[in-house]
């Protein structure tokens, strides 16, 4: 298990972005259209009155990154689990963490980064001040990885069971609240202009300890229920 | 190995717990029984009504009870999932879908007592407070946990996700326990929060004495559900081995 094992882990995660990520390019582009999809609906059902919007933006590009981020969960180690490939990588003795690692990554660069790039463009749709992009995303970053990783963690339990269900929606939304609750508390308070640190500081500190420890977990857990 | 290490290894075995359920059972049941009687006697009638709430504080006796056993059957659930996980006890696994429903509905019972209770003390069925959004929380990992042991075609992979579940579920907890003291919103701090306070507490001896009793009625229920629910799990088990072995001689 040394560091050969550690690249075709990375690799294995990798391959999706390169291989599967641009072959399935619709599945994959749903996310971010999603995202998209239900901020637009705000101001259209609200009206577009500028005091309304800017009160639910927040809130609302929160809200709308989460329920994007559920949407490719399902297949994040469905296709390696059918195809035989997870076997491989487990007797091949490289180290599972890693590879779950790569996935997350690569499926952050494929589901996440467009999302990232449409926030600002949502940022308009909802009247909010240009000079807010910095906050958004910088609080946007790590949601979207808190997001993702905690995905995995509940795509590796869930694998086995069958596709399509409300099932993974139903596990991640606990374990979401609180990534909800500071990303949303972390926009809103740059919006009344009072001080944001601490919301995004702890949002950070949640990605600085969920980055090492949830593929170790998730790793763990794909193993225990391979067995 | 100490003699406590012993008992409960020897209790992970389901025929062995089948011979010491049926005692316990019956033993907890009239306990349960008396203990409800007496409690709901004080509570609804013997005790007096608060000075502020009137008689909507006698909502009380039956809201934080379930509180407390919404709290315990999660600890047990997820102690139970650690050794499952670790020494693979059947009957460990078995408790994980035994119990998960019971506290789930010791969860939503405090929650729709306290949303009743809320009414006229607060002026409000909900808010968003830190101590209601926990429990809320904790309401929807057990549906969670209930959904995902039911989700596999093959049981022991079922219990296994759940036992995992429960087993990260569990940094809720103490999210609920300390939401009155971090964060200073609507719901009251505890009034009974142990034992070297015991002498001196938030609350007084005519309300505390009802509060008291029927905690351990709600225990004395507690276990009497657990234990039925257990065995339950244990004979359908069997059923379905029966159906398998039938099936496989033809």
């Amino acid at each position: 298990m040394g560091p050969g094992g550690a690249g075709v882990g990375v690799a294995a995660g990798g391959r999706d972005v390169f291989d599967g990520g641009l072959r399935r390019k619709s599945q994959l582009i749903m996310a971010p259209a999603f995202f998209m999809m239900i901020v637009v609906l705000f101001p259209m059902a609200l009206g577009p009155d500028q005091t309304v919007l800017n009160a639910v933006a927040p809130g609302l590009l929160v809200v709308a990154a989460l329920l994007a981020a559920l949407l490719p969960l399902d297949t994040l180690f469905r296709d390696d689990y059918n195809d035989g490939s997870f076997d491989l990588l487990m007797s091949g003795g490289a180290p599972l963490s890693l590879y779950v690692f790569g996935k997350i990554t690569a499926y952050w660069l494929l589901t996440s980064l467009p999302l990232l790039i449409a926030a600002p463009v949502m940022m308009l749709v909802l009247d909010m001040p240009v000079i807010m992009a910095v906050p958004v995303l910088g609080a946007l970053f790590p949601v979207t990885w808190l997001l993702n990783l905690t995905g995995a963690a509940g795509a590796a339990l869930a694998l086995g069971t069958r596709p399509g269900s409300v099932l993974l929606a139903l596990l991640l939304i606990p374990f979401y609240i609180p990534v909800l609750i500071f990303g949303a508390a972390a926009l809103d308070l740059t919006r009344n202009g009072v001080d944001a640190v601490t919301p995004m500081l702890l949002l950070w500190a949640l990605l600085a300890l969920a980055l090492p420890v949830v593929p170790l977990v998730t790793a763990a857990m794909l193993k225990g229920l391979r067995e | 190995m100490n003699a406590a290490f012993v008992n409960f290894f020897t209790m992970a075995n389901p025929a062995r717990f089948r011979r010491i359920a049926r005692p316990v059972l019956w033993l907890t049941a009239i306990t349960g029984a008396v203990l409800f009687s007496w409690g709901l006697y004080l509570a609804l009638v013997a005790s007096p009504a608060d000075y502020l709430q009137q008689e909507a504080v006698r909502i009380m006796y039956i809201h934080v009870p379930a509180a407390w056993m919404a709290l315990m059957a999660y600890s047990s659930m997820a102690l139970a999932a650690l050794s499952f996980l670790i020494w693979r006890h059947t009957l460990a696994g078995l408790y994980i879908r035994a119990i998960a429903p019971v506290g789930a509905a010791f969860t939503a019972t405090c929650l729709i007592t306290g949303s009743i209770w809320g009414r006229p003390t607060w002026g409000t069925w909900w808010v968003w407070d830190a101590r209601l959004t926990s429990v809320l929380v904790l309401l929807f990992l057990y549906a969670g946990i209930i959904a995902l042991a039911d989700a596999f075609d093959n049981r022991e992979k079922g219990l296994k996700a759940a036992a995992w579940l429960s087993l990260v579920g569990v940094v809720n907890l103490p999210i609920i326990k300390f939401s009155v003291d971090w964060w200073n919103t609507l719901h009251q701090p505890a009034s009974i929060s142990s034992f070297s306070k015991m002498a001196e507490p938030a609350i007084d001896g005519t309300m505390l004495t009802p509060l008291l009793v029927m905690g351990g009625a709600y225990l004395c229920l507690f276990i009497v559900l657990a234990v039925l629910r257990t065995e339950n799990e244990i004979m359908a088990r069997r059923i379905e081995n029966n159906r398998f072995r039938r099936a496989a001689n033809g």
